[in-house]
């Protein structure tokens, strides 16, 4: 999860810099703490893309498994 | 109709821009940042390339990039927040009611006092030691217009903002005049860049920018719905979203994108040496002609924005324009929204005939003006 839509933007080309795909969504409301918010679906564990988007100063809110 | 009024905004719009407005109107009908369905989706994504693009184009991140209605807009984003505490503020002489009208209003209220310092022509140190002089313990920004909207005289941007950095001050820059024919960027000093996106980007008219150095964070201006932190009462505290409430102007932002990539295509650079030469002639055929005053005292590639303004004999500037447009010409009239400049420049009775062409404009429209203007000062 990411703070908006603008950064699901900017962390999508970022982690496409990295060679790591992702689908930006709307958050799944059960893991949507303040409301409505975008988040990054990834097909592998996220612990390398928050490693990318921390190091590019994407402040990742929250990594869940739908 | 022959159009020479572009500082107040250009046309025609490039063929792009007109597509990219019409492509939003028809395929990006989706609001974007609120849905998750693959028409928001489109749009969102659209609307994200032009705040990049714009980014990339003022040495901004792209979420410091926040879309405004106009360059008045943000700078009353920009003049409310920074203020909103109190303070003294320094203007300049040449600045626009844009600027000079929220700091009246907020200095009327009794919440800030705010100083005006004079722009000498040609003579940036004196500018400079002018803001310098105004300098007090309270001071919390100095504004001003990167070239003036009557004159087109060039402020010591750099330098200002310099003197900022110096003194501990924030720099906010009125960049209406100048985004797309010099360049703007936050590197040359301002904390915060205003502009309009319908002058010199190009883009349709309701369009405007406001662009934040990183790490600078200001009161909203306004609240509302964003499409994040929806359950929460309060106005999310990070860009872009806190300063845009409601739903964007997909139309205008699409078309921004379009005059954003119209610009880079042309250059700057040749973009300003284009509107400079057209101007170049008109000043120096104008300053030759019996019965024409000029407002600036010279006009030099780098010490003026390509607008030239001048009155015939005691003729109203309105009646000139008037005259103009009658013979096909498009030029402003008046005291061009600038409280101070007009008085400044002596022409507070007069006001200004306002020449200002865009990136279409040719010589030969030039000399078709310039030989319109020559009957109408004789007289004829």
């Amino acid at each position: 999860m990411v703070k908006s839509m603008t950064y699901a933007y900017k962390a999508q080309r970022v982690l496409q810099q990295n060679w790591i795909k992702s689908t930006i969504i709307r958050t799944p409301e059960r893991f949507a703490q303040n409301g409505c918010g975008y988040s990054l679906l990834l097909r592998e564990p996220p612990g390398k893309a928050v490693s990318v988007l921390e190091n590019a100063g994407i402040a990742v809110l929250r990594t869940a498994e739908l | 109709m022959i159009y020479f009024d572009n500082a107040a905004t250009t046309f025609p719009k490039p063929p792009a821009v007109v597509q990219a407005a019409n492509d939003a109107l028809r395929f990006y009908g989706g609001n974007p940042g609120r849905s998750g369905h693959r028409m928001s989706m489109a749009v969102s994504e659209k609307v994200y390339d032009v705040r990049r693009k714009a980014g990339a184009f003022f040495g901004a991140e792209p979420e410091n990039v926040i879309f405004t209605l106009n360059c008045t807009h943000a700078l009353n984003i920009a003049l409310q927040g920074v203020m909103a505490e109190g303070g003294h503020i320094i203007a300049s002489c040449l600045d626009h009611n844009a600027v000079l009208r929220p700091l009246e209003a907020m200095a009327q209220k009794g919440q800030i006092s705010y100083s005006v310092a004079d722009v000498i022509e040609s003579d940036p140190e004196k500018t400079l030691d002018n803001f310098a002089c105004l300098i007090c313990p309270d001071t919390k920004a100095i504004v001003c217009t990167h070239a003036s909207n009557v004159t087109g005289t060039l402020l010591p941007v750099e330098k200002l903002g310099q003197l900022c950095r110096e003194r501990g001050l924030l720099f906010i820059l009125d960049a209406a005049q100048t985004a797309g024919t010099l360049p703007v960027k936050l590197s040359m000093g301002p904390d915060i860049i205003c502009t309009a996106g319908h002058k010199g980007l190009l883009a349709a008219p309701g369009t405007g920018l406001l662009v934040l150095r990183p790490g600078l964070a200001l009161p909203p201006l306004m609240q509302g719905g964003t499409g994040s932190n929806s359950l929460e009462l309060l106005q999310p505290d990070f860009a872009p979203d806190r300063y845009e409430p409601g739903t964007l102007n997909t139309v205008g932002v699409l078309s921004l994108g379009a005059g954003l990539l119209e610009i880079s295509r042309r250059g700057v650079p040749r973009i300003y040496h284009h509107e400079m030469a057209l101007c170049t002639r008109v000043y120096e055929e104008l300053s030759r002609m019996p019965g024409v005053s000029l407002l600036a005292q010279s006009f030099k590639l780098g010490e003026k924005a390509p607008i030239v303004s001048f009155n015939l004999n005691k003729l109203d500037s309105n009646t000139v324009a008037s005259r103009l447009s009658e013979q096909g010409f498009a030029l402003r009239g008046g005291f061009h929204c600038a409280a101070l400049a007009h008085p400044y420049l002596g022409t507070q009775q007069q006001g200004a005939v306002r020449f200002s062409p865009g990136v279409f404009n040719t010589p030969r429209e030039v000399e078709m003006f310039l030989s319109t203007v020559r009957k109408i000062a004789q007289g004829q």
